[in-house]
């Protein structure tokens, strides 16, 4: 059960579009569980990980195949009425009610709300005025450039003051200014105004700039989740090679070639020199070759890691997860797609009638998959065998 | 709190119930509907059978108050049948055709616009249910169809019972003219607008949502009328696929066949086929129509 403290408990979620395993189904949602706090809220994830599709059912646009959810304590099957009272939603999509103008769309969606009359035209005009389309008020919706219907949507899901609001993808189709601009509303919106916000978005340079937690999925599942100096924090712990960068005045040649005499290695990014944090002292040792080859450090400092950094990574470790856990069954046998399809051969499943098994985007006969893996288990306890004796 | 404060206030107060926000959505809908000027030129076009009798009956008045009462007397026997008689003969099979234009060009977009722009999303994210949506919106078709049925003639009663003086005891026998047109009106309207509204809600294009109702509702009655006219053939059977015969012998059912054969040259009040079963015929097609709009938006994806 979720807490009074949490704005969003999702408990065992699973959605399956298509038939359940049939060749053409996809695993949108695979069994998740997560909850968010109060606050700035971001879910991420790459096309296709399920963050509209979780945000749909948590809307109750879609059903779910398992598990369920709590949005501001409401149950998301029983209560989902008054979910929608109290949360805003901006769609993704390119929406609008034609015919009308501006202000008619927003204060229609106010009253739909619940607001009355002559209230839903007063928050109208003042929201529309709150997210600069004052001007185009009157403006019949169908005329509208994607920047204005941008912030026409969020005009109309913060219309009724509810208490969460939902982005999905806000500044997608926005020019530089105009996503400069959608960004710090939702940053105001969230800060001034004290409305907790989830911006689902693939733009991970928006979600660092909007919000302060993020929950990643990828292929459906929840592959990281935690405050967002907190998620880059341990990126940068956990990163195989952190890099100093290091800044210089003087011939950045005999600089490069003092690293390299010294035994480090180091690459060259506009005119900044990374060179990785093997070891505590490294500052210490830059700072020697510098007086050595007589440049000036004008910086040294470790390179921060970006929310970037963690969602790469994240989605990297989860397809190597996936892999091996759909292939054979938590075995831990490593395999890669491109191995496997040595052992079985990869088809087209718009072509085949019997069952299929679906590895990453691909897709294998599944007799030939289970014969695949037999023959492979086999492999390894003989190997297992040999290594004992 | 002035409106140019750019600035973002909270809502403390009460919300509206759900019927407020169902007739939200009708009356949003019904004003964009009837926008545009061509409207008006449109409306005008379908009551012109209404609207010249409405006028015959002023003139007559101004110009000749004698003759009037005359007149109505000599042709109809009595005021109520003279009321029935101008509003039956809009059912004529040769007027009907410009109600249903009507109703199928102005609301074929009501639910297929919505979908075309991804609306039900906005609509959806809001505190209503598809019902709720379904309901406003059918509401709205059945307003924009009263404009060419229930209101003209209404006015046309009530200009025909100001003109003429009609007051006291003859005032109340001409009730159940007032009554029964009402009665007609909603068939009418229920059944033309439940049609249109079913294929709005099944395609995103307007212009086809509006092509095949015009088509259900016409196709039938021509094909009919063009079996039924080879000699030799008795097919008044037939006649229960046609719109107009359907309509025409449901609103019988309601009103009764007046006690008198002065038009029966013209033949406005034959009917081939019994009102009885039209009637059940009207009902069915109504209640089906509606559930399928129902079915059909319940299983409308969201985007």
């Amino acid at each position: 059960m979720g807490t009074n403290k949490e704005i969003l408990f999702v408990d065992g979620i699973s959605k399956i579009f298509g038939k359940a395993g049939s060749a053409q189904s996809v695993v949108a949602l695979d069994n998740i569980s997560f909850s968010l706090t109060p606050g700035a809220n971001s879910i991420l994830g790459p096309n296709g990980a399920g963050k509209s599709t979780l945000i749909k059912i948590l809307l109750g646009f879609l059903k779910t195949d398992n598990g369920t959810a709590q949005v501001l304590g409401y149950d998301i099957f029983k209560e989902g009425k008054k979910i929608r009272e109290i949360v805003g939603y901006m769609p993704e999509t390119h929406t609008l009610i034609p015919g009308v103008n501006a202000i008619k769309q927003v204060s229609l969606l106010g009253r739909i709300a619940g607001l009355p009359k002559s209230e839903a035209m007063q928050r109208a005009h003042e929201t529309l005025q709150y997210v600069g389309l004052d001007e185009a008020r009157y403006r019949k919706v169908d005329e509208f450039s994607t920047g204005m219907l941008q912030r026409l949507k969020l005009a109309q899901s913060i219309v009724n003051d509810p208490e969460l609001v939902i982005l999905d993808e806000p500044t997608n189709g926005l020019d530089p200014k105009g996503r400069l601009d959608m960004i710090a509303l939702i940053r105001e919106i969230s800060n001034d105004h004290a409305i907790n916000i989830i911006v689902s978005s693939h733009l991970l340079p928006d979600v660092e700039a909007t919000c302060d937690y993020a929950t990643i999925l990828n292929l459906g599942k929840v592959v990281a989740q935690g405050g967002i100096t907190e998620l880059t924090g341990q990126e940068a712990k956990s990163q195989e090679q952190r890099l100093m960068n290091v800044r210089i005045k003087g011939n950045m040649n005999d600089f490069l070639v003092g690293l390299k005499d010294n035994g480090l290695a180091f690459q060259v990014v506009e005119k900044i020199i990374q060179i990785p944090f093997l070891e505590d002292d490294i500052a210490q040792r830059i700072l020697k070759i510098a007086y050595k080859t007589k440049v000036q450090i004008r910086s040294i400092s470790p390179r921060k890691a970006i929310l970037e950094d963690v969602f790469v990574h994240k989605i990297e470790n989860v397809q190597e997860i996936r892999e091996e856990n759909t292939i054979f069954d938590g075995s831990n046998m490593a395999i890669t797609a491109s191995e496997l399809e040595n052992l079985i051969p990869f088809v087209n499943p718009e072509e085949e009638k019997g069952p299929l098994v679906r590895i990453e985007d691909k897709y294998v006969r599944k007799k030939d998959f289970d014969k695949a893996v037999k023959k492979l288990q086999k492999k390894i306890k003989k190997n297992q065998g040999e290594s004992e004796k | 709190m002035s409106v140019f404060d750019r600035s973002y206030r909270r809502y403390t107060g009460d919300l509206k119930g759900r019927w407020s926000r169902i007739w939200a959505i009708a009356t949003s809908t019904f004003r964009v509907q009837f926008s545009g000027k061509k409207i008006i030129f449109l409306l005008i076009l379908c009551n012109l059978p209404v609207i010249s009798f409405t006028l015959m009956i002023t003139f007559m008045t101004i110009f000749s108050p004698a003759m009037v009462t005359s007149f109505i007397l000599e042709i109809f026997g009595t005021v109520d049948v003279a009321m029935y008689t101008v509003i039956n003969f809009t059912f004529n099979p040769g007027l009907i055709f410009l109600p249903i234009v009507f109703i199928c060009a102005l609301n074929a977009g009501t639910i297929a616009n919505d979908k075309k722009h991804n609306s039900l999303a906005l609509y959806m994210a809001k505190p209503i249910e598809r019902i709720d949506y379904i309901t406003g919106k059918a509401i709205s078709i059945y307003m924009v169809s009263s404009f060419v049925t229930l209101i003209p003639w209404l006015v046309f009663m009530i200009a025909f019972t100001l003109l003429m003086g009609i007051s006291g005891a003859q005032f109340t026998d001409t009730l159940w003219v007032y009554l029964s047109t009402a009665a007609s009106a909603l068939i009418v309207i229920l059944f033309l607008g439940s049609i249109v509204l079913m294929f709005s809600a099944m395609s995103s294009q307007s212009v086809l949502a509006g092509i095949l109702s015009i088509m259900i509702l016409f196709l039938p009655s021509l094909i009919t009328g063009v079996i039924a006219s080879v000699p030799g053939l008795n097919v008044d059977w037939l006649n229960y696929f046609s719109i107009s015969a359907l309509l025409t012998a449901a609103i019988h059912v309601i009103f009764g066949l007046p006690d008198f054969d002065t038009f029966s040259d013209f033949g406005f009040f034959e009917s081939n086929i019994r009102g009885s079963i039209a009637i059940i015929v009207v009902l069915g097609i109504i209640v089906t129509t509606i559930l399928l709009t129902i079915n059909q938006l319940y299983k409308e994806e969201i985007h």
